[in-house]
């Protein structure tokens, strides 16, 4: 029975009454996940989203300590981390960076080349490309023109050879 | 610069990226776990929460840190959130289960299996927020102000909140009182 008491004691009463009640409603609401949590403390959540999140906190202890801790992190300064906090991190990824994966031509090209020339530079490099193709295309018809003739005098012999093995027969 | 341009090249793998991210963030990652386990009296082991919090990032290809959804908040606050709860969750593994009353079920802990029936309160009768603001001004002895900075809201949204909730759940007993 809750006890007729008024003012703020009276208030206490009431809530001390009905809080594990009302705790255990709130409990069954499903925990939200991190980014949920992030989008509470942004300010980003509106409509049942946002009662999702109040009634977890409404629910746990651990999760009222979660936002409040959080809000006090976001509030203040972060300041710089240990060095041997920044070095253990970075050592946890291995291998190398996207930069040095690439071939050391391309390194050597952009190296060696101004940025803003690079279009240029790529075109130029394609019009002599074309061009040595058409020069080979060209020097290769022209010598496969000329093997053609070369191997064509047996072959265009061929009729009267048959008069010459004659001759020599 | 931009807190998320890096975000694709470092979800790929690109170690420089990571190391850039590395040095950016630290500072958040670290002091958010220093700041959760100082009232712990743990603070020397921040160093090992903050790189514990740093591998779950890059763990199985980063799968922590491609949940994260730049439309819904931003890094640094995910970042916070995420290192606030890992700090929370070694505390918890620290203190062991015995003693820590955290680490029960909330629902356990919640539901009194021997509450009267007129206590029982309808599903409904409280928002959400009304039973925290309740929980916020009497279980942690908040002014409404302060209750109002971590709501984000302002002290005399507090206050109205306060004396509604009250309301319902004074009528409710009285109802209740009338029953019986």
């Amino acid at each position: 029975m809750v006890k007729r008491q008024d003012g703020p004691e009276g208030d206490r009463a009431i809530w001390q009454a009905a809080r594990a009640a009302l705790r255990a409603e709130a409990a069954r609401t499903a925990p939200p996940h991190e980014m949920e949590i992030a989008a509470y403390l942004d300010g980003r959540l509106e409509g049942q989203e946002l009662e999702r999140v109040e009634a977890w906190m409404a629910s746990s202890e651990a999760a009222l300590k979660l936002v409040m801790a959080a809000r006090e992190s976001l509030a203040s300064d972060p300041g710089r981390a240990p060095e041997s906090v920044i070095r253990s991190a970075t050592a946890l990824l291995g291998g190398p960076a996207e930069e040095d994966r690439r071939g050391w031509l391309e390194r050597l090209g952009s190296a060696v080349i101004a940025p803003a020339w690079r279009p240029a530079v790529t075109a130029i490099a394609a019009v002599i490309f074309l061009l040595v193709c058409a020069g080979s295309f060209e020097l290769g018809r022209q010598e496969s023109r000329y093997l053609a003739q070369f191997h064509a005098e047996p072959s265009d012999l061929d009729g009267p050879s048959l008069g010459l093995d004659d001759d020599i027969l | 610069m931009d807190e998320l341009s890096d975000l694709p090249r470092l979800l790929s793998g690109d170690k420089k990226a990571w190391d850039s991210f590395v040095a950016r963030y630290a500072g958040v990652i670290y002091a958010a776990v220093h700041r959760r386990l100082i009232p712990a009296g743990r603070v020397e082991e921040a160093e090992d929460v903050a790189q514990d919090v740093f591998l779950r990032l890059c763990s199985r290809d980063f799968h922590l840190l491609r949940s994260y959804d730049p439309g819904k908040a931003k890094l640094t606050t995910w970042l916070t959130v995420i290192a606030t709860s890992a700090a929370i969750d070694h505390l918890r593994r620290q203190k062991g289960r015995a003693q820590d009353l955290d680490s029960l079920p909330e629902a356990a802990l919640a539901e009194d299996p021997v509450t009267p029936a007129w206590v029982k309160i309808p599903p409904g009768l409280l928002s959400p927020r009304q039973t925290l603001v309740l929980e916020l001004l009497y279980q942690r002895d908040l002014d409404p102000a302060e209750a109002a900075a971590i709501l984000e809201v302002d002290a005399q949204t507090v206050r109205s909140t306060h004396h509604k909730a009250l309301t319902k759940l004074r009528a409710h007993f009285k109802e209740g009182e009338g029953e019986g």
